[in-house]
């Protein structure tokens, strides 16, 4: 039986080749984007939870993860903010998107940053910036970007020259002076979130109902830091649709690739599933083998798929280290289960028409 | 169910009573057998002879249920056939039945051995390999069992077939036309090998053959023209008493 099945696989390597292919580029496709898109969300969510920020308070219907546009708060909030009885510290921020090179810059002030993290910027090499077009970039964006103190980076049309390095892990890639940023958005006195550290850990819930519904806070979007990773997910407009079309495409894809090469694989084989009835193979037995040639082709291309994604990041990571891409072992399964259903439901109907057949047409057949 | 009858209680493996079968090809009917009957016994090595299109494969595939006939009974080890669901046919078949076709229909892509197991799982056959070991022996394909059919002479293929066939012990064997491509000396040891097998394992064999040479090793002959049985129970150099059969 699994002579016949190897030898059957093997009868027309460039189809087989091809079916593979085509079974792990789905898996590729939809793995590299699963873990992209999580690595992404992770790394970013980390990075946030890790200012040791309580609470994020930002413009009504504001989400997390876009809190990417612009500032629209007004400044002097971070006052009344500080009135708030449980509220330690305020850190006013705006948080830019830089379409360059696709990053995160944040604008911050030093200071409140510090309190708010707990001293949690650490500059390892040069200075903090004083103001100006001066920045500084973590660890990982030097190393990426082969950046050196000095070195000027071109934010929003404009140079900013590289004046420290800071241990990765807190906030953005790239930090600037809150008020270089301000201005070069035209929002003099405005930022686009303000990070709230409470007093003790006990007084979250209870900040976070009074901003919720006492006035003027009320209306203001204000979200707990211990949810950022499952409000990013959820933030992230259309992410849900847009991995079900893709997983669905995947599906289809490997569905109807297996489906034709079963079909025209079963066609050729005519005469051979008669003499297999005429040894007295059962319908079953037909099915099985058909099915067995479907799985073993799914499975050496989801084997080959997970493999070369594997390979895929591993080469990202080398040449870009800030790229964060995690693939989840739940995916692993969830694509197996994937491929394998597809696998299977697109050799059904080759299957059945292939114990469908006539033994003596099938014998007779040229 | 007749497996009562007399007809089935004298020895008599297979039956076929008063069949027809007609092929519908389009909107017009083509009969391919006319009313046959037939009896052959069980150990029985019976040949049938008859131009090309008389029917005799139509009877062979009746016989072996790989085709049902459009009116009549064959009973085949003392069952209806013509009464079974596929299923039942497809259990007859790799239970009691052994095709031996004139293009040996071997499995090109896999070795003399895998086309042996492959027939083996199919069939179900648990039993040690001590049988195997003597029909290939027996066959003379010990040398060739890691060969692939196209690498071997068209003999050699015909040899593996018919082990093939014998694999699982069946009651019968349903040869058609299995020296068709052979020259006489490949056709006079393959037929050898055949007859060899009736006697040993007292398999029961029905051959259909064009040539009279490749009759006369079979115990009965009977002939077949449109459809019909035209003449029966020609005799034979052999005799159908294997006690004093000899080769």
């Amino acid at each position: 039986m699994k002579g016949l099945l190897w030898a059957n696989i093997k009868k027309r390597p460039t189809r087989t080749i091809v079916s593979i292919f085509a079974v792990s580029l789905s898996v590729i496709m939809v793995l590299l984007f699963e873990g992209l898109t999580n690595g992404l969300i992770k790394d970013y969510a980390q990075r946030t939870k890790n200012t040791r920020a309580d609470l994020f308070f930002q413009p009504p219907g504001s989400s997390l993860l876009f809190a990417l546009n612009n500032a629209t708060m007004p400044y002097k909030i971070k006052d009344k903010l500080m009135e708030v009885p449980g509220i330690k510290y305020v850190a006013p921020m705006i948080h830019q998107f830089n379409k360059k090179n696709f990053s995160l810059i944040f604008g911050i002030e030093p200071d409140s940053f510090n309190k708010v993290s707990g001293n949690g910027l650490i500059v390892v090499e040069g200075r903090i910036f004083k103001g100006g077009y001066e920045c500084v970039v973590d660890d990982i964006y030097k190393k990426s970007h082969h950046t050196k103190l000095g070195d000027k980076i071109k934010i929003l049309n404009h140079y900013f020259t590289v004046v420290g390095i800071f241990k990765s892990g807190v906030g953005a890639r790239i930090l600037v002076p809150l008020k270089t940023l301000q201005d070069l958005n035209d929002a003099h006195n405005k930022v686009s979130i303000f990070y709230i550290k409470c007093d003790t850990k006990k007084d979250i819930d209870r900040v976070y109902k009074y901003l919720k519904n006492t006035p003027p806070f009320k209306g203001y979007t204000v979200n707990k830091a211990s949810n950022i990773y499952k409000l990013m997910t959820s933030s992230l407009p259309g992410l849900k649709e847009f991995t079900f079309v893709l997983i669905a495409v995947s599906v289809i894809i490997s569905f109807f690739v297996i489906l034709l090469t079963m079909y025209t694989t079963i066609s050729e084989r005519t005469r051979e599933i008669g003499i297999l009835k005429s040894l007295g193979a059962s319908k079953r037995y037909i099915i099985f083998m058909i099915l067995k040639e479907a799985i073993t082709l799914t499975s050496v291309g989801l084997g080959l798929g997970i493999g070369l994604t594997y390979s895929v990041v591993r080469f990202l990571h080398k040449i870009k280290p800030s790229l964060p891409i995690e693939i989840q072992l739940k995916w692993i399964f969830i694509i197996i289960g994937l491929a394998l259903f597809s696998g299977v439901f697109g050799s059904f109907y080759p299957a059945f028409k292939a114990a469908r057949q006539d033994p003596v047409d099938a014998l007779t057949f040229e | 169910m007749e497996t009562g009858s007399k007809e089935l209680s004298v020895g008599n493996i297979v039956v076929v009573k008063n069949v027809t079968k007609i092929y519908k090809v389009g909107k017009v009917d083509t009969p391919a057998l006319r009313g046959v009957s037939l009896k052959v016994r069980k150990g029985e090595f019976l040949a049938i002879m008859g131009p090309s299109g008389c029917g005799k494969t139509t009877l062979l595939h009746l016989i072996g249920g790989l085709l049902t006939p459009t009116s009549g009974r064959i009973f085949v080890d003392g069952q209806d056939i013509t009464r079974m669901k596929d299923k039942e046919r497809t259990q007859l078949r790799r239970e009691k039945i052994g095709f031996i076709f004139q293009r040996y229909n071997l499995f090109p892509g896999i070795s003399v051995r895998q086309n042996l197991e492959l027939a083996k799982h199919i069939k179900k056959d648990g039993r040690d390999n001590g049988f195997i070991e003597e029909i290939i022996e027996m066959l003379g394909l010990k040398e060739k069992m890691d060969h692939k059919p196209l690498e071997i002479s068209g003999g050699e293929q015909l040899r593996v077939a018919i082990a093939r066939a014998v694999i699982g012990k069946p009651s019968i064997i349903l040869a058609d036309e299995p020296t068709g491509s052979l020259d006489s000396h490949n056709s006079q040891i393959v037929l050898d090998m055949l007859r060899n097998l009736n006697y040993k394992f007292n398999q029961t064999i029905v051959m259909i053959t064009h040539n009279s040479e490749a009759a006369a090793y079979a115990d009965r002959i009977i002939r077949m023209r449109d459809g019909q049985i035209e003449k029966k129970d020609v005799g034979s150099v052999f005799s159908f008493d294997h006690q004093t059969l000899t080769i």
